[in-house]
């Protein structure tokens, strides 16, 4: 019997498994990387602040140079996630990214009241108590990274706010 | 005869039994080599065609305008595993186009690919967003090393803050310029990534719609290969 066409099917088949397992494995071993490599800066401890990249930035691709970055890492299995910051006065955000890369909350200066944010990063199934009142976003992931940039226009205005943006903390919950 | 017979006999044997060894030999090699094809088969082909399919995504499901391409999935959860995948590998941590739409252009307007070997003249105008800029990344994705420290331009210091229909012009160039110099790396491919911050509702909605830069190849490094010095060709002497 010719074995030609099950090996030529085999190897049609295994090509399409790799295919696939590669696709969906680039985002969370690129994040696990990125994630690692912020680590080492201590962002898993707290949040750490950066000046604005430059050639020599090489934790994350295509950085903006205008832009100056301060990034936690948060594990929700051993806790819920609190943010809190004082806003600067110029384009300021929050984002929060899933281990999938996922941008699964995003708010800027302008969509704050106040000059003050405080909201908390959590698993569905989790139960938090003595924070009621404050916003709650549910992360897909149990991992992932919180980044928040602020516009630098120029050094005086980054000498000016970066004081201001120093003053944001990440902090792990006890559940 | 019979311990010939028997010597004939046992020589018979062991003949034949060799000779089934060798095939079965020979049969266990043949599938070796087989089972190793497919498996060299599959991680060439299979993560051969994943890195052209992830690299090729956006381009395919995204939004093309001029030289840029973008796509309004970027950063979202509506994004599919190839989108995910480029975003990981060429824009990780992308903000989702609530808050950001990022125009990428590693060609010129004619479809050239941009390097460091040619100038560049990058021409537009101002942007209906709350902040925009354009910075330049080599090959490998990260900000251009250059003496300058300079790595991308804004409305800021393009100094159109306040001047919605002022137009402006970007020179990228290996060489420094006299004005507006972008500097890229010699000989390296390189890509631009125009971002629009909070960017108007018609411009998210929209995003081919939008009046996006020229970019227009000047000169080229013509390189001999023989020590010569390097000198500038345009481009109709490049192509003759």
């Amino acid at each position: 019997m010719k074995t030609w066409p099950l090996w030529i099917a085999a190897a049609i088949i295994s090509a399409f498994i790799v295919h696939i397992v590669a696709v969906l494995l680039v985002p969370p071993v690129v994040m696990t990387v990125a994630m690692a490599r912020m680590a080492d800066a201590g962002a898993d401890q707290a949040i750490v602040h950066m000046p604005p990249p430059t050639a020599a930035s090489r934790s994350v691709v295509r950085p903006s140079p205008d832009l100056a970055y301060s990034v936690c890492l948060f594990d929700l299995s051993k806790g819920p996630l609190l943010v809190k910051a004082k806003v600067p006065e110029t384009y300021w955000s929050v984002s929060a990214f899933a281990h999938n890369t996922d941008n699964f909350f995003v708010v800027n200066d302008q969509q704050i009241t106040g000059d003050t944010l405080e909201f908390i990063i959590r698993r569905e199934e989790d139960e938090l108590a003595g924070y009621s009142g404050v916003p709650v976003s549910f992360a897909p992931s149990d991992r992932g990274i919180v980044l928040m940039r602020m516009l630098v226009t120029d050094r005086e205005q980054y000498l000016e706010m970066d004081p201001v943006r120093r003053q944001a903390t990440c902090e792990t919950l006890s559940k | 005869m019979l311990v010939c017979g028997e010597t004939a006999c046992i020589i018979r044997d062991d003949s034949i039994t060799a000779s089934k060894r060798h095939r079965r030999t020979m049969s266990g090699f043949s599938k070796l080599l087989k089972i190793l094809g497919v498996i060299v088969f599959a991680v060439v082909v299979g993560a051969g065609s994943a890195w052209w399919a992830i690299l090729g995504s956006v381009k395919v499901s995204g939004v093309q305008n001029g030289a840029w391409h973008t796509s309004t999935a970027i950063g979202s959860t509506a994004s599919g595993p190839y989108m995910r995948a480029q975003i990981a590998l060429t824009g990780l941590l992308a903000l989702n186009k609530s808050e950001a739409i990022y125009f990428l252009a590693s060609e010129d307007d004619e479809g050239r690919p941009l390097t460091g070997a040619c100038d560049y003249e990058v021409t537009g105008r101002n942007f209906a967003a709350r902040w925009w800029s354009i910075t330049a990344y080599g090959s490998d994705h990260y900000l251009i090393p250059n003496d300058a420290d300079l790595y991308s331009y804004n409305v800021a210091s393009l100094g159109i803050r306040f001047a919605p229909i002022s137009k402006w012009r970007i020179n990228v160039s290996v060489q420094e310029q006299a004005s507006n110099w972008l500097p890229v790396a010699t000989d390296d491919a390189f890509s631009l990534t125009l971002r629009l911050y909070n960017p108007s509702a018609q411009i998210v909605t929209d995003p081919a719609a939008v009046g996006l830069p020229a970019i227009k190849r000047l000169s080229c490094r013509a390189t001999t290969g023989t020590g010569a010095t390097p000198g500038l060709t345009t481009d109709q002497e490049a192509a003759s």
